[in-house]
């Protein structure tokens, strides 16, 4: 493909660089040729009349300086016209055509001259002044010549490239092909270099991969929690159930497996739902929130559970803070955030809520005193299912936020964790209402 | 109560007709839309237990075209659809109350007894005193007295005893509970609500839990 594409563009370089050529040669040639015909038409009617001739010649040259004549006879004396002496340097351009440089008040220029001779041995030569169809021609052969060169540079990069960018694509469909046929998800596409537009596919696709593997990653993960987190309960209600078989059940036994069932159906639930927020469909729903509101009514909810833990909390909230979004979800988001910082934070200590606007965003902090997240799980703890090693032992599902990443995430919000000294800090940036 | 349950699950139907028949309540089945939508509008209920998805006549169909022609029988939608944006659909359908599969029974009675009461309370004058054993709640003057003792409650701790009270000997669920007196539909991963209610007991001297009743694995009654 890339040798066809350069051959058919030498070709046609290689005609127009001619044709340039070909047709100002010709063209040069017949006008001038033309107007010293006429020329030696209207001569040929003086045959006969040497004066008539002269008189013409005469006429002719002061009326126009392009033309020049000269009139000899036989023995090559000159009888009339301007041309004398006859120059010596004279070249033959085309058949009967002669070229010649004779001087004009603009100093030496080129003529282009045919010589007719009559019947009794005198001669006329005629010439014409092509000092500007010559300099023309000049320059359109230079033009040519640099059109020819450019074209032919343009034929050795457009090849290079095409043969570069050609051979690339193939290496690109090969790895691509690679992954489809083996299913290998960590190989890259190589990045040549950092400029052109096929490295910017590269990366665009290597970004592509990375974004597949992660949530390749992320369904094998998740299901192989599903069936790790969900096979214990679940073989605990059954062994809890047969256990039942053929004895008289009181209410506290049936409460206790219900009390199960339930916990199990909570997991699908709260995965359930994150899937849902998470795959993209936009809440209808949505309107303005204020956040500072929220955030005080989810204080204000857990405000008593704190208390049996003797913690404060601490509320900075008071202007109004308007984004857009779903008020249950972010309800939710608070919640779980809140639940957590009461959850693992010591007794006595204190969680901090504050909201603010900077730089033309909606902030929402929240600090508590616990142990925090240490920086390696950081990025950890949003997956489905993930749990601390601190948190093992208290109770909880590992979804609380896969839940907050996933509402944040609807909302274009972002979500980071900081470290608190001690204690963890979530901080969360929203657009506010436009 | 008079109550119709549309429901196209066999399953689900009998189970939810078994539960309210033992629980004192009349019911009748239907198993498609249609079938539905014609008892529904030639039958007096006091409820409709209406699910979602049914054949012939979609759920929210019905609840549309029973609004449409002046019916305002409390409506239970029952749905496996559990989306914050399913749910709101379903209540600007008409729906007064929406319940997501699988449901605890208790759950669903509690939510159909509460829609039953609300009707019947829209059309008499609604008191503005609540009485329950030593207990007064004076919803104008916002006093709270027992045993002739004022006592004074924060104001969703008023809300919350105000919505025990208004369902008086009926059970009230932790969901119900976080809906009507917080106003957000959302899952609460411990038991914030448990903790709200002895802290209104503390603050009502209930120690015995004789005044707000626990019902195990379900919610809170006052008799």
């Amino acid at each position: 493909m890339a040798l066809l594409f350069t051959v058919l563009l030498a070709v046609s370089a290689a005609i127009l660089g001619y044709f340039l050529m070909d047709f100002g040669r010709r063209d040069f040639l017949r006008e001038t040729e033309a107007a010293i015909d006429i020329e030696i038409s209207m001569i040929v009617g003086f045959e006969s009349a040497p004066d008539e001739l002269m008189s013409y010649v005469q006429r002719r040259e002061r009326s126009d300086y392009a033309v020049r004549f000269r009139y000899e006879n036989e023995a090559g004396k000159l009888i009339g016209g301007t041309i004398d002496p006859m120059p010596r340097d004279v070249q033959k351009v085309a058949e009967g055509i002669l070229r010649f440089d004779l001087d004009t008040l603009q100093g030496k220029q080129a003529f282009a001259a045919k010589i007719h001779t009559f019947d009794d041995g005198s001669r006329v030569v005629v010439a014409r002044n092509v000092h500007e169809l010559v300099a023309s021609y000049e320059r359109l052969k230079k033009l040519s010549g640099l059109i020819m060169a450019l074209m032919l540079a343009v034929v050795l990069v457009s090849f290079g490239i095409s043969y570069f960018v050609v051979s690339r694509i193939n290496r690109i469909g090969a790895i691509a092909q690679n992954i489809v046929e083996t299913g290998d998800l960590s190989q890259r596409l190589s990045i040549d270099s950092g400029w052109d537009d096929l490295s910017s596919l590269s990366l665009v696709l290597n970004s592509f991969l990375d974004k597949i593997e992660e949530l390749m990653n992320g369904v094998r993960e998740v299901s192989n929690n599903i069936a790790h987190d969900l096979r214990t309960p679940l073989s605990g209600l059954r062994s809890d159930i047969e256990s039942l078989k053929g004895r008289a059940v009181d209410d506290a036994q049936v409460d206790f497996l219900l009390a199960d069932a339930d916990r199990i159906l909570a997991v699908f639930h709260a995965l359930l739902r994150i899937t849902n927020i998470e795959k993209g469909k936009r809440s209808q729903f949505m309107g303005s929130v204020d956040l500072s509101k929220l955030v005080r009514d989810v204080v204000e909810l857990y405000e008593p559970l704190a208390e049996e833990k003797d913690i404060q909390f601490r509320v900075e909230a008071s202007s109004i803070l308007i984004v857009k979004g779903d008020s249950d979800l972010l309800f939710q988001l608070f919640a779980n955030i809140v639940d957590n910082a009461i959850k693992f934070s010591p007794s006595g200590s204190t969680i901090c809520l504050k909201t603010t606007e900077a730089r033309g965003r909606v902030l929402v902090i929240v600090e508590d005193q616990g142990p925090g997240i240490p920086d390696q799980e950081k990025a950890d703890v949003f997956k489905h299912f993930y749990r601390c090693e601190a948190s093992r032992t208290t109770p909880g599902n590992g979804l609380g936020l896969s839940l907050v990443r996933a509402v944040a995430e609807q909302h274009m919000a972002r979500l980071t964790l900081e470290d608190n000294h001690p204690g963890l800090r979530v901080r969360m940036e929203f657009q506010p209402y436009q | 109560m008079k109550i119709l349950i549309i429901e196209d699950d066999e399953k689900i139907r009998t189970y939810i007709h078994k539960g309210l028949k033992e629980a004192g309540h009349t019911a009748d089945v239907a198993e498609d839309g249609e079938m539905g939508l014609h008892l529904a509008s030639t039958e007096k209920y006091d409820v409709l237990i209406i699910d979602r998805m049914l054949p012939k006549i979609d759920g929210l169909a019905i609840i549309k075209s029973l609004r449409g022609s002046g019916n305002l029988t409390a409506v239970l939608i029952l749905s496996s659809l559990g989306d914050v944006d399913d749910r709101v659909a379903g209540l600007r359908a008409g729906g007064d109350d929406y319940l997501v599969k699988p449901f605890a029974f208790i759950e669903l009675l509690a939510r159909v007894e509460a829609l039953g009461k609300r009707v019947s309370m829209s059309g008499a004058a609604q008191s503005t005193l609540l009485k329950a054993q030593d207990l007064e709640m004076d919803l104008l003057g916002r006093r709270v007295r027992r045993g002739g003792k004022v006592i004074e409650l924060q104001a969703r701790e008023f809300r919350l005893l105000e919505y025990l009270l208004k369902f008086k000997g009926q059970l009230v669920t932790r969901t119900m509970l976080l809906e009507g007196v917080w106003d957000y539909h959302f899952d609460p991963q411990t038991s914030v609500i448990d903790v709200h209610i002895s802290r209104l007991r503390k603050k009502l001297a209930d120690s015995e839990n004789t005044l707000i009743k626990t019902v195990r694995g379900a919610g809170y009654i006052i008799e």
